[in-house]
């Protein structure tokens, strides 16, 4: 009874039947075109609702230990580059520092007074310089003398054989020959012993100039104790922990009097400069997605908000599943994979808009439309929201 | 009668507040994130259902073709159309 009502009263059967091929094949053709529509749209769009956002971590340790002895922050706050975190006890560091500065004036003293030894040092060489030229001009004195003697004797021998002299007065040329022979003798080992006495001398400057440790402008002490002092000035600095960029506070559950250990994370600073989506694309929208592409980023937190993106890079390497290796072997499945699953690889989207009535947090599922405009030649593409 | 305009306006506006996130390519339910494509599925199904009831109503559904060919091809058009009006953008 319905359907008679509803008969189109000129609709006869045979335009009815021709209606309906018409309805039924554009229904089936319909169906391929749009089908066809959707899965071009797909590759030439990527999109991926396994995606979450994630931003930089980084673990705040000190780098001295101690008691903690301020504590500035409270978890999940916001902070600014170069705000106080907190203040580990600086007192042995300060000690120190000044322990540090009293052997840094100790070593300049002692410096000074080894510069002082050397220079006394030079002063006894050139006096045993004096010395030594003073003996040897001794030496060659009663060289001359010794010589004289000789040719004195020489010439008294063959006068005595003819008894021209006494054999008195030869004695006594003989014995003041002798004599002067022994004085050359003890001239020439004080001579020796003056050069002697220079070269222990020059030793010992020697060791007093390497005891200064100069090394042409730069004295080694003075460095090392230098260097100690600004050593003990970064300890007793690091004992103040500042933020090192604008971050969010996270995961700090401790309070002032923690011993602090230098090295061990207290808590973390989520990066508040850069935010990234990782969204996993499968291996096959891959040859659709480039670094510079614009994407467009959806939050279920923030349903009626779009964000923008660009890509800035896709994942090199994803650990394989095949390959397993316990022991020394390879270790291989039996398996009859027939449908196997495509990979997915992380695709880093960075995030370009800061919104403080949407702020991002580390772990949000996402959901990211790759877009084919890199980000350069499509400006403003995505409406502010 | 108050009380029945106030149910209307509630009513109004909670369906308002379902086409205003009908277009996100995820739907919620109480914390679970439903994609696109079932969304799509679903509603495609819906609507060649309706589609389906008006082609018979008219008596047109004996002669479009055979109806195992008919009706997914039916269902298919429905589930791409919608997805490529609502979530293709």
């Amino acid at each position: 009874m319905e359907n008679t009502q509803n008969d189109s009263p000129g609709l006869s059967l045979k335009n009815r039947i021709l209606l309906g091929r018409i309805i039924g094949i554009a229904i089936v053709l319909g169906a391929v075109a749009t089908g066809s529509l959707v899965w071009h749209i797909n590759y030439q769009y990527p999109r991926t609702n396994d995606a979450m956002v994630r931003a930089n971590i980084v673990g705040i340790a000190p780098e001295v230990s101690g008691r903690i002895v301020e504590l500035h922050v409270q978890d999940n706050q916001y902070v600014k580059q170069g705000d106080l975190l907190y203040v580990i006890n600086p007192q042995p560091y300060q000690a120190r520092l000044d322990k540090a500065k009293a052997e840094l004036l100790l070593a300049e003293k002692e410096v000074d007074s080894r510069r002082a030894s050397s220079g006394s040092a030079e002063m006894a060489i050139e006096r045993l310089e004096h010395q030594r030229a003073a003996a040897n001009a001794e030496v060659k004195k009663i060289e001359a003398e010794d010589e004289y003697l000789h040719n004195y004797l020489e010439r008294l021998e063959p006068l005595a054989d003819k008894q021209y002299v006494t054999t008195d007065q030869l004695k006594q040329a003989r014995s003041r020959y002798a004599a002067s022979r022994a004085e050359l003798a003890d001239a020439k080992a004080k001579e020796l012993s003056a050069r002697s006495a220079i070269e222990e001398a020059k030793s010992d400057s020697r060791r007093a100039v390497s005891l200064i440790a100069q090394v042409g402008d730069v004295n080694a002490r003075i460095e090392a104790a230098r260097a100690m002092v600004t050593a003990a000035e970064l300890d007793l600095e690091y004992c103040y922990v500042r933020a090192p960029f604008n971050a969010y506070v996270t995961n700090l559950n401790t309070r002032e009097g923690e011993y602090a250990k230098a090295g061990a994370q207290m808590f973390a600073l989520v990066d508040d400069r850069q935010w990234y989506v990782i969204a996993d694309f499968k291996e096959t929208y891959l040859q659709s997605i480039k670094p510079g592409q614009e994407a467009e980023v959806f939050l279920v937190a923030y349903p009626s908000k779009r964000f923008r993106g660009v890509v800035t890079g896709i994942g090199w390497a994803n650990s394989p599943d095949n390959i397993k290796q316990h022991g020394v072997l390879p270790e291989v499945d039996r398996t009859l994979n027939w449908v196997i699953l495509a990979s997915r690889f992380p695709v880093r989207i960075e995030v370009k808009e800061h919104d403080p009535e949407h702020p991002l947090r580390m772990g949000m599922t996402a959901f990211v439309t790759v877009l084919k405009a890199t980000a350069d030649a499509a400006g403003a593409a995505l409406p502010p929201s | 009668m108050m009380a029945m305009a106030q149910i209307r306006y509630r009513f109004l506006l909670a369906s308002l507040s379902i086409f205003l996130t009908g277009c996100d390519p995820l739907l919620s339910l109480q914390g679970s994130f439903w994609p696109a494509w079932i969304i799509c599925i679903l509603s495609g199904l819906a609507a060649s259902m309706l589609l389906m009831w008006q082609l018979v109503r008219y008596r047109l559904a004996p002669h479009l073709g055979s109806p195992l060919l008919i009706a997914p091809s039916l269902w298919a058009l429905c589930t791409f159309v919608i997805w490529l009006v609502f979530y293709a953008a």
